[in-house]
């Protein structure tokens, strides 16, 4: 079903940030579209965002935050002891109230849901929220930079595991696992003639599914190691060019020395290419191969083979009364015509035998050399191409080692890069044990997953003969593999779509940057580079998380921190364009500098809806609290005050609150 | 149908390869230059279906429009082995009968592919025997493997 979520309010009050409550409703069950908050840095903008995602999230409850983070949340000089943050949701228009009630001389945080009219103890969201509101999901919407940075980083931030939760690929998992239950049910219930061979069975297919999962866990430890290593060999040698590079004269010759090398390498590949298309003609690998095809044709001609008459003539030949030359056939002629016809081949032999020769003289012709010939010219330009490569690369070494000998930094950091090289080829090998295919050893001393997996299917069949589920097994078999390879299909290609369609967003944010993502694994891989400046990678999380939330049929708000305050100058205006199409309703939290080529192309590209402006700040610059009792929408609380207006907003220019002795 | 066969220890041992080889069935890749070793060599051998994986029952991809040519190459050398003249037209035509079938998407007999998924086994200890390490790299592979058949086709 599809989901509609919108933040209609929140409140806060006796907490470290002004006590205030900011809504989005606009009255006839609408929400404003745009809303951004300027908050000066010092008001609590930080903790408001913590309280929003714990609210949200649950993360606080049944104890997860320690007293003293709970404590460090107290407003100064609250002598109440108590504190409260509560949002107002909708969901599918239905009102949810999720309350987080703060008491600080106990260090104690505790939830209340109130769905429709029924308020409950705890967090507990409805049904169709609790994939969306957990501490994991939460981040993707109430967005920060550091979550930017995370989509690019495999240790958190788990990119694929938003896509499979927002267009519910875990469908299939939950289907697989229910598939699998009920099969595991339905054997432990049947009776066995033989009991103590029914138990063997069941403690092998018990013993085999442990020692499986295991080794996924073990592999899949393993290539992390891999993965992360490969990427610390890849920033130590980003590095390292880059200190190179900083050496002018030596940086160029370096780039000048990489581009002969690359240019050599393709062309090495190209000429490989070429060669193995010719090595897969056998007759081309050697003349004299060539020579037995064209031999085995001429044999095959002079023997006459196929024969003109085939198998077939015969045999109807012996049905017959009367043979072709008018003598009359008798049964044991007959016999004699029918066995002889076994000494000829049937039609369908002689059309092969005939389009095997056909192949020969075509493909292979009359001189047995030409090919071999051929095969030699490219198999001699490729050792060429190979000697220029090597040649290159000697130049290019050679240029890094003037450079290193000069530079004791840059000589450690090529000693560190080699025995990263080292370490990342012993983890390959630890990863390449569990694709092992040796069927040899006992399971205990097997690695390899899928030896491991097809023992399991045995020792499942087995266990499925004595229970009498074959066919149960068999029905079982077939729906995993769909399912399996139903999920893989659909993640796959959503994952493609939307890395093509976030690089089309990414190409018109940052025309004159060539930063792409290349896949989705996990979290977001680029093309040729491990990340990019804040700017980008922020640019790059709103092409990503616009892409998901618009293709998604599932609607979220999104909450930013200062979502243009990192980002150039050039690239804010097209963010700016871009925040309209991520989803129904957007919420930022601003400082007065961002406004510059952001707040106007942000009003001509929401228009006609209208942006919503709120301003919010600490009591304590009388100037300020004048000019702001002076506005029509005001909401005056003990520190706190809010502003609801566009000309307030446009004319604030505070980015660093007065005195934040009391944040 | 009957499949060719790889050997799973041939596969491992081309593994860096398998994406050189640039190809929507490296497998077969690896057991085509296992089979020209094979027959390059004369050398055919038993090995037990366990230590060998299945592959597909045709020629595919690249190989598919050579897929006669490399059967009349095997029946040239399986003719041979046999002891077969080319002048003895029914013991020819027996010999081939048995290691054809025209149904067949391999244009091979049960019997012919069991007789090339031999060559292919015994090609891939020809191969160890010629090259000390597994191969790395497509481009230096193939002059080496070129230079190893020259040795034998130039020593018959």
């Amino acid at each position: 079903m599809r989901t509609l979520l919108q933040i209609a309010k929140w409140k806060v009050e006796g907490l470290r940030c002004p006590d205030h409550e900011v809504s989005f409703e606009l009255g006839n069950g609408l929400i404003s579209p745009i809303t951004l908050i300027q908050m000066p840095n010092g008001t609590g903008k930080t903790t408001t965002l913590e309280l929003l995602r714990a609210a949200l999230s649950g993360s606080a409850a049944d104890e997860q935050w320690d007293k003293e983070k709970i404590r460090s949340l107290r407003k100064k000089n609250n002598a109440t002891g108590r504190g409260q943050f509560m949002v107002v949701l909708l969901h599918n228009s239905v009102r949810v109230t999720i309350i987080m009630e703060f008491d600080f001389d106990e260090g104690t945080v505790r939830y209340k849901t109130t769905v429709h009219s029924g308020m409950k103890n705890g967090f507990h969201p409805p049904t169709g929220l609790v994939k969306f509101l957990r501490p994991e999901f939460v981040p993707f919407f109430v967005f920060d930079g550091e979550l930017a940075e995370r989509l690019l980083n495999r240790d958190h931030t788990n990119a694929q595991e938003a896509i499979e939760d927002l267009f519910q690929l875990k469908v299939f998992t939950l289907l697989i696992t229910r598939v699998n239950e009920y099969w595991e049910e339905q054997t432990r219930s049947r009776g066995a003639t033989e009991e103590r061979g029914l138990n063997r069975r069941r403690n092998r297919v018990q013993a085999l599914k442990e020692r499986i999962q295991l080794l996924k866990q073990a592999q899949s430890k393993a290539l992390k190691q891999h993965d992360d290593t490969k990427e610390e060999l890849l920033k130590k040698k980003n590095k390292f060019n880059a200190a190179i590079a900083e050496q002018r004269e030596l940086g160029e010759r370096l780039r000048k020395a990489d581009t002969d090398l690359m240019a050599a390498r393709a062309s090495v590949q190209a000429a490989a290419k070429t060669a193995l298309g010719r090595m897969r003609d056998p007759h081309a690998i050697s003349a004299s191969f060539a020579g037995e095809m064209i031999l085995l044709k001429a044999s095959l001609d002079r023997a006459k083979l196929p024969e003109s008459t085939a198998r077939e003539f015969f045999e109807e030949l012996a049905q017959e009364a009367v043979c072709v030359c008018g003598r009359p056939l008798d049964e044991e002629t007959r016999q004699v015509v029918r066995a002889r016809a076994k000494l000829y081949l049937g039609s369908d032999d002689v059309a092969l035998l005939n389009a095997i020769k056909g192949d020969v003289a075509t493909l292979v012709g009359a001189d047995a050399a030409l090919h071999e010939q051929d095969l030699a010219k490219r198999l001699g330009e490729l050792k060429a191409l190979i000697r220029h490569e090597g040649e290159c690369q000697t130049i290019r070494d050679r240029i890094q080692a003037e450079g290193v000998a000069d530079n004791p930094v840059l000589e450690e950091a090529q000693k560190e890069i080699s025995t990263l090289e080292g370490t990342l080829n012993s983890l390959k090998d630890a990863c390449e044990k569990y694709e092992d295919m040796t069927d040899t050893a006992g399971d205990d001393e097997t690695f390899g997953i899928k030896v491991l997996e097809r023992r399991l299917d045995d020792a499942e069949r087995k266990l499925a003969e004595v229970t009498q589920t074959i066919v149960l097994k068999e029905k079982r078999d077939v729906i995993v593999r769909v399912l399996t390879r139903a999920q893989e299909r659909a993640r796959n290609g959503i994952s493609g779509e939307i890395s093509a369609e976030a690089n089309k967003r990414i190409a018109l944010l940052m025309p004159n940057n060539a930063i792409r993502i290349e896949k989705i694994d996990r979290c977001l891989v680029l093309q040729g580079q491990e990340g990019g400046s804040v700017g980008e990678t922020l640019s790059l999380a709103y092409a990503f998380l616009a892409t998901l939330f618009n293709r998604s049929e599932h609607q979220l708000p999104f909450v930013v921190d200062s979502p243009a305050n990192p980002i150039d100058l050039a690239v804010r205006p097209k963010v700016a364009e871009l925040i309209p199409k991520l989803t129904d309703q957007f919420i930022a939290f601003t400082i007065s500098s961002e406004r510059e080529k952001f707040l106007g192309p942000l009003e001509k590209a929401a228009a006609p809806k209208p942006v919503r402006l709120v301003t919010l700040f600490r009591k304590g610059a009388k100037d300020l609290e004048k000019a702001a009792r002076n506005e029509q929408d005001i909401v005056e609380t003990a520190d706190g005050i809010c502003v609801v207006g566009g000309e307030f907003y446009r004319n604030f220019h505070i980015d660093q609150e007065v005195n934040n002795d009391s944040v | 149908m009957t499949p060719f066969r790889l050997r799973k220890d041939a596969r491992k041992w081309f593994k860096e390869l398998e994406h050189g080889f640039d190809s929507d069935a490296p497998q077969f890749e690896m057991f085509y230059f296992c089979l020209i070793a094979g027959l390059a060599a004369r050398k055919k051998i038993d090995v037990p279906a366990a230590d060998t994986a299945e592959l597909v029952d045709y020629f595919p991809g690249e190989f598919r429009a050579k897929g006669r040519v490399i059967v009349a190459w095997f029946l040239a050398r399986e003719l041979a082995a046999l002891g077969i003249q080319m002048t003895e037209k029914r013991a020819l035509h027996t010999s081939i009968s048995q290691l054809v079938d025209p149904l067949s998407p391999s244009h091979l007999s049960e019997a012919g592919v069991k007789e090339m998924n031999r060559y292919s086994f015994g090609g891939f200890e020809v191969l160890t025997e010629w090259l000390e390490d597994s191969p790395r790299a497509i481009e230096t592979f193939l002059p080496l493997f070129k230079a190893k058949i020259d040795s034998v086709a130039g020593a018959e």
